[in-house]
């Protein structure tokens, strides 16, 4: 979760910070490209951190489970 | 026993992990100082040219995973250890999903620059064969018959495909390319890149490195939990 957090707080200020004020710059109409290309690379990245966090938790949920399975089953461990 | 053996595992990487996204968190955060306010605006690209700071660093990344993947692929083949199975894994894994946005933002820079988002270059080509070859890689893993042979061909496939790493590399050099020359490492010529911008592109390139070292450290270390998962369930049942 904290990962997401991060990564959100670094992805979307970029690209709206990027065009110069009060002056027109070389190539300043592919503000839009400037924007996808940044957005594709945290987007990617975000949505794969929040499948390895999702996994983890997965795991954690199952470790949980497998625990109370085992302690029904074996009281005396 | 099995119940011990529950009680002892811990899901997770620890704090090491949680340093490394601490790191990664506050070198990102100057990373888009330096990207978004700090280094000048190329002259001829003009603003679209700053994809250069995540196109090349996000390639970088994909190269140095598929490098642990043939390095730990070559080590499960000698010492049938099941830890470095994992890592080439984890590697593989993260390095599709940084060459992957690494292909798909410098077609988005290639639009505006070169008027196509993509073109059959040496370079664009053998880059599409790279990843092509390491998403096998992940199909030859999911659909092998079982754990032993998902290890060893994947293995195999792992290490013939990063064979072409060098040749994605050196393609520009090699061929005559649309793509630019190399601006970093031992084979650039000195004085291609301003210096504000090498400085850039080399703390980008640190910043996403550690984003993979967190990744996959924490892929590493599931992977090896779900593996002990799958020896408690064999034990319950």
């Amino acid at each position: 979760m904290m990962m997401m957090v991060l990564v959100l707080a670094l992805a979307f200020p970029a690209t709206t910070l990027a065009a110069p004020i009060g002056h027109e710059a070389a190539g300043e109409s592919n503000l839009g490209f400037l924007f996808t290309g940044f957005s594709v690379v945290w987007v990617g990245l975000i949505a794969y951190a929040f499948y390895v966090n999702r996994r983890e938790q997965a795991l954690r949920r199952e470790l949980e489970e497998l625990r109370h399975q085992l302690a029904d089953k074996n009281p005396s461990d | 026993m099995a119940t011990v053996a529950a009680s002892r595992v811990e899901v997770g990487q620890g704090a090491g992990g949680q340093l490394l996204l601490a790191a990664s968190g506050v070198l990102g955060l100057v990373n888009l100082y330096l990207i978004f306010f700090w280094v000048p605006t190329e002259q001829v690209m003009g603003i679209v040219q700053r994809i250069f700071y995540v196109h090349v660093p996000t390639v970088w990344v994909g190269f140095v995973a598929f490098f642990f993947v043939a390095l730990s692929s070559l080590a499960y083949l000698i010492k049938r250890d099941v830890k470095w199975d994992h890592r080439a894994q984890a590697a593989a894994e993260i390095g599709v999903v940084f060459l992957t946005v690494s292909i798909v933002s410098g077609a988005v820079w290639a639009k505006p620059v070169w008027g196509t988002w993509w073109t059959w270059d040496p370079k664009l080509t053998s880059v599409f064969v790279l990843w092509v070859m390491f998403i096998g890689y992940l199909i030859v893993r999911a659909y092998a018959p079982g754990r032993r042979q998902a290890a060893t061909w994947s293995a195999v496939v792992g290490i013939i495909a990063f064979a072409d790493v060098p040749i994605v590399y050196l393609a520009s050099e090699w061929w005559r390319s649309l793509h630019p020359e190399l601006v970093a490492g031992p084979l650039s010529e000195s004085g291609s890149l301003e210096s504000s911008m090498r400085i850039t592109l080399y703390f980008s390139t640190l910043t996403f490195t550690l984003i993979f070292a967190y990744l996959f450290r924490t892929r590493v270390a599931q992977r090896r939990d779900e593996d002990t998962m799958d020896e408690l369930r064999a034990a319950v049942s």
